[in-house]
């Protein structure tokens, strides 16, 4: 019994001079600024949590560090962050915001960067998390265009969020699940190519799907009409926004001007002749103004059978997500009756079997942390061992990220937590400040990533269905950041709506199509198109 | 008897006063209404013309944020002390340059109306604070916007308006410089000076850009900086999911439409109060001011 608790004694002795080195315990504390994503400011007289996570990291990681948690209002960030970059009182850490501000740090020099090797050395568990394609492996596709975003040439200059949602697309198809009883669809049999949806529109528009005896129904209008674009690879903003960038052979081109932009025109054009689309699908009844912007009322109300003006979590099905309801699963129902079903469909693949609707990436540098080029290597260094702490401590992370059990946070049944405060108190109490450095806006740990997307059986459910085949998407911009002349876009996408309605409708032979992008190049879509291409060869 | 005589004209502006002040004591009144409506009533939108239930819960709520009196001291203080200093300096300056035997008047009155157009820009005046020690100082909330060309030059000429035999006569009873611009001009200036104070108050009162800019310290933060915050914060939470991105995430609670209505009130009351009062100087003292340059 002694010599166990000898040997105890000397392990717990080995422990301490093993893991505490001495430079870092020993010294006076190294000072570390942050400004992490918050609500409010930590309020020094309430704050428990900052000192309790110093206290942890001291204790258990022999990382001896004053925090200072910097507010910096969410609404003006920019500006107040670059004023004091240029007085030289900006914090140590801090976020990028977006992929243009985070090129704008590093072209003035005002952010440090770092090897992959020196983050290798000094955060090795997220190192791995990352090259492992995050949590099960989820990302394990991404890991590529993680390490892409995160470098400038051979320097890594942020560390991205790698969220396995990002990629889910926007909207999703939902048929009206009478219509489809009514001819005999099921939802094994809904369109998986362009011809089929095509043929499946003619007969909502032609076999009476609402059983009123009277020709008075439609396919669908134009948030539908927009999945056709996806089926050739293409995201297309067609009526007021910016359609996205495709990369041919190292080109960037506008999705507006490709040819294949002008296939799907003319195949809608002659569904638009064969009364298959709402012939006021311009101005027509997929939303409303004054009402809740998603709710498609065409579709909600039987004028015709399917759209895509919503996201699966506007119609939330029990069967599909573990939870139904969803604002509007509501009007639909409310207008159709408690019994009223709706389908999701999967997106129709075109000639080369494209297919989907507009989607972010899993990696997205808005709430990612950068790090102050006034720092030394040293402080990188254990800033980069505080992440790593994060990533293999639970118990330090749980407190930073939702406070103390039973008075900030309790633990619910399905493994997530319920917040016991308001935002702002708990950023009083401390709550969150260290955000910025444990991660982009998780911890790249498989517990930050279970509370956040894997416990919560209903968000699981959702990302397993966005790995269907046909449900998913992976249509992506080609451009990630803000081209300097983005503001050419109101009048460019003006032209191309005038254009491409002027088409549909058959006011305009098909045979324009050359001199409706020769208009849109002259209107600024050549500069645009320098801009991209110019972005594109110098990353 | 004065027979009032009935004109379309009067009607017609009576009605239209009536429908413009309408406009604006409703939304008020709404928000009087929402304030002291519980979360229930409030989130469902809609005009509240009477409080359908009442309850003190929002007020209580505010009163007893820390930061809402704290940034009520740090508001009294900048409005107080900037308020006084600034208009005794702009003042003095006004007085001046309202001298005709004044050397090269035209060329220093120039001197000051150029900075009314150019400006050094946000990130040199921060470098001029910064160097200056001023950060996180209430100095940085009063300094850097210390004399506004504006209100100096609309003093200056309310100061030419006065009579020059009022002074000539006080110099030759023996009254310095000095003395006749504090025991003469200065009370014989009382509407530009209530016009100018008003301004300089309300905008003490309302600024909020120079204290997110140099203040980090949050005990320094004034009271508009912490309406904003709940403010934003609270519209902020229901739009940017990003910020709470899973369900779990999102259960939290945010500030209710009642809660920043009752914060609006608290905020924005005092200064409310106050001008009705500085109200019958203010149209006397911009009109001399303006007109007789």
């Amino acid at each position: 019994m002694k010599g166990i608790r000898i040997l105890a004694l000397v392990l717990a002795a080995m422990m301490v001079i093993g893991l505490a080195p001495a430079a870092l315990a020993d010294d006076e504390p190294v000072k570390i600024s942050v400004a992490s994503y918050m609500f409010g400011p930590v309020d020094n007289e309430k704050d428990v949590i900052t000192p309790l996570v110093e206290q942890m990291l001291l204790e258990k990681h022999g990382i001896n560090v004053d925090i200072e948690v910097v507010y910096i209002e969410q609404a003006n960030y920019a500006d107040i962050l670059n004023t004091r970059l240029n007085g030289g009182t900006a914090p140590d850490v801090f976020l990028a915001q977006s992929a243009t501000m985070l090129n704008t740090y590093y072209d003035q020099g005002v952010i440090k960067t770092w090897s992959k090797e020196f983050f290798q050395e000094n955060a090795p568990a997220v190192y791995e998390f990352i090259t492992g394609g995050a949590a099960y492996g989820d990302l394990a596709g991404d890991v590529d265009a993680w390490w892409k975003a995160a470098m400038k040439g051979d320097e890594m200059i942020v560390l991205p969020s790698f969220k396995p949602d990002g990629s889910m697309p926007y909207k999703t198809l939902i048929y009206r699940g009478d219509w489809l009883d009514k001819l005999g669809v099921t939802e094994d049999q809904l369109p998986k190519t362009v011809d089929e949806f095509v043929a499946l529109m003619g007969r909502f528009a032609t076999e009476d799907p609402d059983n009123n005896g009277k020709d008075d129904t439609y396919g669908c209008s134009i948030t539908a009409m927009k999945a056709l674009f996806g089926a050739y690879g293409l995201g297309i903003g067609f009526s007021g926004s910016t359609s996205y960038w495709v990369n041919r052979d190292g080109v960037l081109v506008n999705s507006d001007v490709t040819p294949e932009a002008k296939e799907v025109i003319g195949i809608l054009a002659k569904m638009y002749a064969d009364k298959l689309i709402d012939p006021e699908f311009v101005a027509g009844k997929e939303s409303v103004e004054g009402s809740y912007w998603a709710i498609s009322h065409g579709m909600v109300t039987g004028l015709y059978g399917v759209s895509a003006n919503a996201s699966i979590d506007h119609y939330r099905l029990k069967e599909v997500l573990g939870d139904d309801g969803g604002r509007c699963a509501q009007e639909y129902w409310a207008v159709n009756g408690e019994g009223s079903t709706f389908v999701y469909g999967p997106w129709p693949a075109g000639p080369n079997g494209d297919y989907g609707w507009m989607v972010g990436t899993p990696v997205a540098v808005s709430e990612s942390a950068v790090y102050n080029a006034a720092m030394s290597d040293e402080k990188l260094a254990l800033i980069f061992k505080i992440l790593d702490a994060f990533a293999t401590d639970e118990e330090l992370y749980m407190t930073a990220f939702a406070g103390i059990e039973g008075v900030h946070y309790e633990k619910n049944e399905n493994g997530t937590i319920k917040r016991l405060m308001g935002n702002e108190d708990l950023n009083a109490v401390g709550v969150w400040g260290c955000r910025s450095l444990y991660g982009a806006d998780r911890a790249f740990s498989k517990l930050g990533y279970d509370l956040a997307f894997y416990n919560d059986v209903t968000i699981a459910n959702r990302l397993n269905w966005f790995k269907k085949d046909q449900y998913n998407s992976y249509i992506q911009d080609a451009v990630t950041v803000t081209l300097p002349s983005n503001d050419l876009f109101a009048e460019l996408n003006t032209i191309r709506d005038e254009a491409w309605v002027a088409m549909i409708r058959g006011e305009k032979p098909l045979d324009e199509w050359d001199a409706y992008v020769q208009t849109w190049l002259d209107a600024g879509g050549q500069t645009l198109t320098d801009e991209a291409n110019a972005w594109y060869a110098g990353n | 008897m004065v027979k009032t005589r009935f004109s379309l004209g009067k009607a017609i502006i009576y009605v239209l006063l009536t429908m413009l002040s309408a406009t604006i004591v409703i939304a008020f009144w709404h928000l009087l209404n929402l304030s002291f409506s519980p979360s229930h009533i409030a989130t469902k939108g809609g005009l509240l013309l009477y409080p359908k239930e009442a309850t003190l819960d929002n007020y209580t709520r505010v009163i007893g944020n820390r930061y809402i009196w704290l940034g009520y001291k740090n508001t009294l203080i900048r409005t107080v002390v900037g308020t006084v200093l600034q208009l005794f300096f702009t003042a003095m300056g006004a007085y001046v340059l309202s001298k005709r035997f004044f050397p090269h008047r035209t060329f220093w009155t120039l001197f000051i109306v150029f900075t009314m157009f150019f400006s050094g820009g946000l990130i040199p005046t921060y470098l001029v604070v910064k160097k200056l020690g001023l950060l996180d100082t209430y100095a940085s909330m009063i300094l850097p916007g210390f004399i506004s060309a504006y209100n100096l030059v609309i003093m200056r000429n309310y100061f030419q308006s006065l009579p020059e035999e009022i002074e000539e006569s006080c110099l030759i009873d023996g009254a310095g410089r000095f003395r006749i611009f504090l025991q003469i001009i200065l009370p014989l200036s009382k509407p530009i000076l209530a016009t100018v104070a008003l301004w300089l108050v309300v905008g003490h009162w309302n600024s909020w850009f120079d204290v997110l800019i140099y203040i980090a310290d949050d005990t320094k933060f004034t009271l508009q900086i912490v309406l904003r915050r709940i403010i934003i914060t609270g519209s902020k939470e229901i739009l940017d999911t990003s910020a709470a991105a899973s369900a779990a995430e999102m259960e939290s609670v945010v500030s209710s439409e009642g809660l920043k209505a009752a914060c609006i009130y608290v905020t924005t009351l005092p200064i409310l109060c106050a001008y009705p009062f500085v109200q019958k100087f203010f149209v006397k003292g911009i009109m001399i001011g303006s007109l007789k340059g």
